[in-house]
């Protein structure tokens, strides 16, 4: 079967820069350095592109032209404010985008502060809580009763873990002797965490690393 | 010829003199060498005769204003020219009539006004004959004030009485005792028998003395050489002086700390070579001024020290001592600052020696006994009057009281050893203050003349000269502490009064307040110990900080280690992982058994609940991953899509990264059959939503206003209200969605979405295709019911492959992923496993070597 010559310009320049980034493991090389360059280049170019296209000429020029009253208005605002964040390029009129800078800081606080407390901390504490519920769940009642503590017993030490306070003593500040004591048993939570971290790490490196080989592979056979 | 004069004093000179016999100066340069400028002043050369008036605040003209180089002929110039260009106290000093020496000088009206007196006056008067020297002129007066008094000669005072033996110098100024007789001195031009004076003494002392005090000691030895009868201006100075007996060498006192100066050696010399050969020397013919008013001054103090004699009781030994011996010394004592010469009263020239005399003597007596006994300030024994020879003491001296040591008290201050006597009355006086110079000569003993009378004894000698008197403030303030004390004691403080401390420190000082009662006697300060206080604590940091310096300096011994590489570490682990994975790739060999996945909580969710949608659903379906990992969520999401697509559902393509909606596009390409969807029909892609979780707040707010238009390669469908198409048709908010699937590889952008768009779900299911990475952050909120789906990996993808028991990209990559992972599992045991043998190992030496 012939791939077509789009398919297959396509795959020998894929399968080119994929050799030059797998080169890096002789070493930094000029090899490697093209890929990365020309992914950045690439990324860059394809974002500015999409960002055009899909954000500034629909949503504000083609408004401000051809959009209603409020639409031009709403759209001038959002211009100016945009013309405003660009000032900020100059150390002169710096000063200036100080307002739409602002702006961004403030929504962007205030949703990230909103969702992580509407969206995980009140949800996560209401699942820990009904955890001892112990009805409804999967399991017997013992592997619950097991499960939830654990994860409340982890929950806590972690937390007691980066508790640094300490009291004056003569012999300079020390942590209470209870605290120090779990906060290690929060150490081995946090061990366990970052191995289980490291193993889906891996994890999905390596399947990346299977796809391009199965690709190398099958651009081979296919030629 | 005229007579060469001195170009310091002014004075004639004999002619033919090297030396001024005045002061010493040198008249002739030693090595005369001719000079063309005769501006120059050479010594010994006659001075151009000038105008001093002349020079008085003028301005020189340019060829007088010559600089004068040494060796150089002076220019003959007319003094009187320079008239104008002295200075002012030496024209009030010129000026100053001379004073007998009983006068109290009464040139300081005149002193007062220099300037005046100064600038009316156009010509000097010429200086008499025998007058003292104008340079001189202002000495005797300016010895007469306690406040301009030299140390030296105060010292001198204030011992009282003299020694027996015959200053040094004393011979040199034979010419000072007419002064006392009130005869014109002997400052006017010298007799023509005088023979030219020597040079003065050449050495490194003599260098430094001024020139008036080398010609006193050149005057010395000349004048012990003079004839008496060369002398007829004072029969009384060469009377006594003749009668003077010789005085022996002074012994040299081994000072501790300082030694004769070369000049004063010299003079010694001189004079004990002069005394052995000839008789004393007569008296010159000029008496400077000054000695002729300190002599004059000491005839006051005479006659003060007499009258105090008479109010105190109490003369220290010392005292005593110097003035007893002041009666009988017939030589003159020996003064510090005129290298053993001083003023000699005329009246006691013929008779017994004059008191200031017998003061001087007693005070190289006592200087010589301080000198021994320098360290203590005992106060010492007043002496005896049968054991001292009674010489008559000068007046300015006699009112000086004898103190009797303090018994018992503390002194002042302490240096050596507490237990010893009471210092003598010549150590008390003299410890701290006597020259060098001055302890080394010996007062000789003189011939037993009139006795002076001792102060304080009570006992008034028929002594016209001594008197009972106040001692003056200045000599008061030399006197011991224990004088002072015992004086304290003796005399009891009228009512009013201010008291003498005793006791302490300030033993000695009027007017100290009393100590506060209960602090009791002052005591002498404990001695601290200088060796350094440290604790056993830090004792024990200092020696951890000296071993760890001592540590960081040591050298340590290399040893010679096997090191791989870590580049050859490096690839053979690549090496490894490329065949185990590569080689199932290539050989599409089965390494691994095909085994069956045990059924996975969340898969089987997911799997249940797409399989509960109803066909032609709207489903919204999230992009939110990388390329980099495309290849597993490819493979983990391939039959969840594909289970969707299968059912019927109208997908609806969104993305928060720019990459999304491309990688949508692949995704539907590879994974997905051709031919099933249709851009506008099954599916649509909304494209790239901005603003992060802003923009998903946006949109699950207003999705019609956060995504208006579509984004697709299909030109009839890209840019168009996608809103109004089959996919979206209907859907005004989130929750009109059936499924909300969100494919991701980030645990944060995961997070985003549930947090943002999960309120505004309602009932409407969110489901996630996760990355492996991000399980560990993402399995919590399934496990809080925010999820109802999720499929992790490949693994993921594995298992609802077997749930829907299609196989696809999961079962492909299966075998690789089994030994990649298998291969992984080895090298990380290997890999602990030696770094625990070399940790083991490297223990096991320190402790060796420990």
């Amino acid at each position: 079967m012939q791939i077509p010559s789009s398919e297959l310009v396509g795959g020998g320049v894929s399968f080119l820069l994929t050799l030059m980034v797998l080169s890096y493991l002789i070493g930094d090389n000029p090899f490697f350095r093209v890929a990365v360059y020309l992914f950045v280049g690439v990324s860059a170019g394809y974002a500015a592109a999409v960002a055009w296209h899909q954000v500034l000429w629909p949503q504000l020029f083609l408004p401000l032209i051809f959009g209603s009253l409020l639409d031009r208005v709403l759209a001038l605002v959002a211009l100016g404010l945009g013309i405003l964040l660009l000032l900020k390029l100059h150390a002169r009129t710096a000063r200036l985008g100080s307002v739409s800078m602002a702006f961004l800081v403030g929504v962007g606080a205030a949703v990230a502060v909103g969702g992580a407390v509407m969206g995980t901390l009140f949800p996560q504490i209401r699942a820990s809580i009904n955890m001892f519920g112990l009805l409804g769940g999967t399991g017997t009642l013992i592997y619950q009763l097991i499960k939830s503590s654990v994860i409340l017993v982890g929950t806590l030490t972690t937390l007691i873990y980066f508790q640094f306070g300490a009291k004056a003593s003569p012999n300079g500040p020390q942590v209470r002797s209870w605290v120090g004591g779990l906060g290690w048993i929060g150490q081995v939570f946090i061990a366990i965490t970052l191995g289980v971290l490291f193993a889906g790490v891996y994890a999905a490196a390596i399947t990346a690393l299977i796809e391009r080989l199965n690709f190398l592979w099958t651009f081979v056979i296919s030629l | 010829m005229a007579e060469p004069r001195c170009p310091v004093c002014g004075q004639p000179n004999p002619e033919g003199s090297e030396t001024c016999q005045f002061c010493g100066t040198r008249l002739k340069p030693p090595a005369a060498a001719p000079s063309a400028a005769p501006a120059s002043i050479r010594p010994g050369e006659e001075p151009v005769k000038k105008n001093t008036a002349e020079f008085e605040k003028v301005s020189l003209p340019s060829s007088e204003r010559q600089p004068i180089h040494p060796g150089e002929e002076p220019t003959k110039k007319n003094t009187a020219e320079l008239e104008r260009a002295l200075p002012t106290w030496l024209k009030t000093l010129r000026d100053k009539p001379d004073t007998p020496p009983g006068e109290p000088p009464s040139q300081t009206p005149a002193q007062a006004t220099p300037a005046t007196s100064a600038e009316e006056s156009s010509t000097p008067p010429p200086p008499p004959l025998n007058s003292v020297p104008e340079w001189l002129s202002g000495l005797g007066s300016a010895a007469a004030e306690e406040q301009e008094i030299p140390d030296w000669l105060a010292s001198l005072r204030s011992k009282g009485g003299t020694g027996p033996d015959e200053p040094e110098g004393l011979t040199a100024f034979p010419q000072d005792a007419g002064r006392e007789q009130g005869s014109t001195p002997a400052g006017g031009p010298p007799p023509a028998s005088a023979p030219p004076p020597e040079a003065p003494p050449q050495g490194a002392a003599g260098e430094g003395l001024p020139d008036w005090l080398k010609g006193l000691q050149s005057e010395g030895p000349e004048s012990a050489k003079q004839e008496p009868a060369a002398q007829p201006d004072n029969p009384d100075v060469s009377a006594w002086l003749s009668n003077l007996p010789p005085t022996p060498p002074a012994e040299a006192h081994p000072t501790p700390a300082e030694e004769l100066p070369d000049w004063l050696k010299k003079l010694k010399e001189q004079a004990a070579e002069t005394e052995s050969s000839q008789p004393p020397a007569s008296a010159t013919e000029l008496t400077p001024e000054w000695l002729t008013r300190l002599q004059a001054e000491a005839e006051t103090q005479e006659d003060a020290v007499q009258s105090a004699r008479a109010q105190h009781e109490d003369i220290p030994d010392w005292l005593s001592k110097l003035e007893t011996k002041a009666g009988t010394g017939a030589t003159a004592p020996a003064s510090p600052a005129f290298s053993g010469e001083v003023p000699v009263s005329p009246t006691e020239l013929n008779g017994p020696p004059p008191d200031w005399l017998s003061k001087l003597q007693a005070d190289v007596t006592a200087a010589s006994e301080a000198e021994a006994k320098k360290e203590e300030f005992e106060a010492a024994p007043a002496p005896s009057p049968e054991s001292l020879p009674a010489e008559p003491l000068p007046a300015w001296l006699s009112g000086v009281q004898p103190e009797v040591p303090r018994p018992g008290g503390t002194p002042a201050l302490i240096i050596g050893n507490e237990d010893k006597g009471p210092p003598s009355a010549g150590e008390a006086a003299f410890s701290m203050e006597t020259p060098d110079w001055l302890s080394k000569l010996k007062p000789e003993p003189g011939p037993q003349e009139t006795p002076a009378p001792v102060p304080g004894t009570g006992e008034q000698q028929p002594s016209e000269s001594l008197e009972p008197g106040d001692l003056p403030s200045w000599v008061q303030a030399m006197r011991p502490v224990e004088a002072v004390v015992a004086e304290a004691k003796a005399v009891a403080p009228a009512e009013g009064q201010v008291t003498t401390e005793q006791n302490g420190p300030l033993a000695g000082l009027r007017g100290v307040l009393p100590a506060v009662p209960g602090l009791g006697p002052l005591r002498k300060p404990p001695a601290y110990a200088t060796k350094l206080q440290a604790s056993e604590t830090q004792q024990r940091y200092a020696d951890s900080l000296e071993k760890l310096v001592y540590a960081e300096n040591s050298p340590h011994a290399i040893r010679s280690t096997l090191r791989i590489s870590g580049h050859l570490l490096r690839w053979v682990i690549v090496l490894l992982l490329f065949l185990a994975v590569g080689l199932p790739i290539v050989t599409g060999a089965q390494v691994v058994p095909p085994t069956s996945l045990p059924p996975v909580e969340e898969v089987q969710a997911t799997y249940t609940l797409i399989g509960q949608l109803a066909p032609s659903s709207q489903v919204l379906v999230v992009f939110d991953y990388e390329p980099a990992l495309s290849g597993e969520l490819e493979a983990a999401a391939q039959n969840v899509v594909g289970q969707l697509i299968s059912t019927g559902a109208l997908l609806t393509f969104i993305s928060t990264s720019p990459t999304g909606p491309a990688l949508a596009d692949h995704f539907l390409q590879t994974t997905q059959p051709p031919g099933k969807l249709q851009s506008g029909q099954t599916y649509i892609n909304l494209g790239y939503l901005a603003g992060g979780p802003t923009g998903i707040l946006n949109f699950a707010s207003w999705p019609g206003k956060a995504a208006p238009y579509a984004w697709s390669t299909d030109p009839k469908v890209d840019g168009n209200n996608a809103w109004v198409m089959p996919p979206l048709l209907g859907v005004v908010n989130l929750s009109d969605f059936k499924a909300v699937f969100v494919l991701t590889d980030s645990a944060d952008t995961g997070r985003n979405w549930i947090e943002q768009a999960g309120p505004s779900l309602g009932s409407t299911p969110m489901l996630m295709v996760i990355s492996a990475q991000a399980e560990p952050m993402m399995r919590p909120y399934y496990d809080s019911g925010q999820l109802k789906g999720l499929v992790t990996g490949l693994a993921g993808g594995k298992a609802y492959e077997q749930a829907v028991q299609h196989p696809g990209l999961g079962q492909a990559y299966w075998n690789s992923f089994s030994t990649g992972l298998l291969m992984a599992e080895i090298l990380i045991l290997v890999g602990g496993a030696w770094s625990a043998f070399l940790a083991w190992r490297e223990n096991r030496r320190k402790e060796e070597e420990a």
